[in-house]
């Protein structure tokens, strides 16, 4: 005679077992999500009250990043007229100081796609006193553009230095 | 359902039987051997054995299955006089007088009389059938209790462990509070699961609505750090060394202190190839260039006396740049 009672005890353990159990499982999984969901809120809570400060480093970053990209000729330039401009300028720095330039050639500008930056040369040939010379440099290290000298020789002609020299600027690329 | 039941002295016929030493007989050799000797319609009996006898309390009314044990009246008083040694033991209830002859520690009869007084001729009788020689004559007290213990309930309880009656018993005991508890787990189960379910819900849209109004927020932060990375990847490469023209002005400088000239600088990189005269010894120059923490290092090429001017010495050097934050050159 089947035991009616035990036949529900075993049916019900099946279906505990393949049913039931694998819920019980996913229950420590809901936990630990709602543990992770509950800590990214907190995170988020942080965040929202400290807004006001953060606002104020972003607008300081964002200064820093202003006055950063101000050394740099901006996107809105062609490659062309940022050479022109830094051509204009080491001209116009050698004339102030009585510094003879003899030649210019334009490198090939660069494009450093990673970080955004067209890198511009130009080989200058110029001949000047010592301390022209010195003035001359000054003035490219102490530029509103950042200016940079690379592949220099100097030579010295009786008392006249000459000197060819890389000078390379850099322009922020368009995105 | 009452787990003990004290059977009264009076409901019950006591016989006592010899049964081989340090043999224990089974609930089936008992019924099957004494049960048929009950003077009661229904054959119930009650009976506990030690090493030599089986004690047996034949009993008249029926022992329910609604009591899980049952002890007869009689054997607690004889459990309690029996260190006695010989001993009569008389309890009166009613009009009926009960004795328990106990002789060398043993129960030998429970004879019931129909009266309470000149019950002097059952002693004797007794005395004589069982032989007992003085035997100490105890009247019990009318309100005299005798109380139950553990070895009381073990010893007619008749406990026989089979392993698969056991669980078969076992079974049928917990079937119904396993089905139970495994429905209301079940239950407990999925409502716990919906909770959660539920919260995490609520968790995830709280969420969503904190990213949301913080996105406004995060974005600059996400271009600053960008920005960031570009920058300090551009210093990196590019900004590696000092300025082409300090390095130029301290070289000038220790040309000059040592009353010198240079006749050519070729710079590339990170080194500075240099031809000057000076009037001083390689180990000055060389010193006074690495002294200005600017020259990781410093090598001669070649040094010759200037024949135009003799108190010069023009050196051929090799000066390698030292980096800006103290990384490695290239």
């Amino acid at each position: 005679m089947i035991d009616r009672s035990l036949l529900i005890l075993l049916l019900t353990t099946i279906c505990y077992i393949f049913f039931v159990k694998p819920h019980a499982d996913d229950i420590t999984y809901l936990k630990n999500k709602i543990i992770v969901a509950k800590n990214q809120i907190a995170a988020q809570e942080t965040i929202k009250s400290r807004k006001n400060e953060i606002e104020k480093l972003i607008k300081q970053g964002n200064d820093s990043t202003a006055i950063n990209e101000s050394f740099f000729f901006t996107s809105e330039q062609s490659d062309s007229i940022a050479m022109v401009s830094l051509q204009d300028f080491v001209k116009n720095a050698a004339k102030n100081n009585k510094i003879e330039v003899l030649n210019s050639n334009w490198g090939v500008p660069f494009n450093d796609v990673k970080n955004s930056i067209v890198t511009l040369p130009i080989i200058f040939t110029v001949r000047g006193y010592p301390a022209d010379v010195n003035a001359f440099l000054r003035i490219l290290l102490f530029s509103k553009r950042f200016l940079k000298v690379e592949k220099t020789t100097i030579t010295r002609s009786q008392d006249q230095l000459n000197l060819n020299m890389m000078v390379v600027a850099f322009k922020r690329a368009n995105k | 359902m009452a787990f003990l039941q004290i059977v009264p002295i009076l409901d019950t016929y006591f016989r006592r039987f010899e049964k081989p030493p340090k043999v224990r007989l089974n609930k089936q050799v008992v019924h099957f051997n004494y049960a048929h000797l009950s003077p009661f319609k229904g054959g119930h009996y009650l009976y506990f054995q030690d090493d030599s006898s089986i004690y047996i309390w034949y009993v008249a009314n029926p022992l329910t299955t609604s009591t899980l044990v049952y002890i007869p009246e009689g054997y607690l008083i004889y459990r309690f006089f029996r260190h006695r040694g010989n001993a009569l033991v008389l309890r009166n209830d009613a009009n009926k007088t009960t004795v328990l002859a106990i002789k060398d520690g043993q129960l030998e009869a429970q004879i019931t009389t129909g009266s309470t007084h000149g019950h002097h001729d059952v002693i004797d009788r007794i005395c004589r059938e069982y032989s007992l020689k003085t035997p100490e004559v105890i009247q019990l007290d009318l309100t005299a209790s005798f109380p139950v213990k553990l070895f009381d309930i073990v010893s007619f309880t008749h406990l026989e462990f089979k392993p698969s009656q056991f669980f078969e018993d076992a079974l049928n005991l917990l079937k119904i509070p396993i089905t139970a508890i495994l429905l209301i787990s079940s239950l407990f189960i999925f409502y716990q699961e919906h909770l959660l379910q539920a919260e995490l819900e609520n968790s995830t849209r709280q969420l969503r609505n904190l990213k949301h109004q913080n996105q406004e927020l995060l974005a600059p932060i996400d271009q600053l750090r960008d920005s960031n990375a570009s920058w300090a990847d551009f210093i990196n490469k590019k900004m590696v060394y000092y300025s082409f023209y300090r390095y130029l002005s301290e070289l000038s400088n220790v040309v000059d202190k040592n009353s010198g000239f240079i006749n050519s600088v070729d710079f590339t990189d990170n080194h500075f190839t240099v031809w000057t005269g000076v009037k001083a010894s390689e180990t000055v120059i060389i010193k006074s260039l690495i002294d200005t923490g600017l020259f990781q290092d410093v090598k001669l090429i070649s040094s010759t006396k200037d024949g135009s001017k003799p108190e010069y010495i023009l050196y051929n050097l090799e000066l390698t740049l030292k980096p800006l934050r103290g990384g490695k050159s290239k």
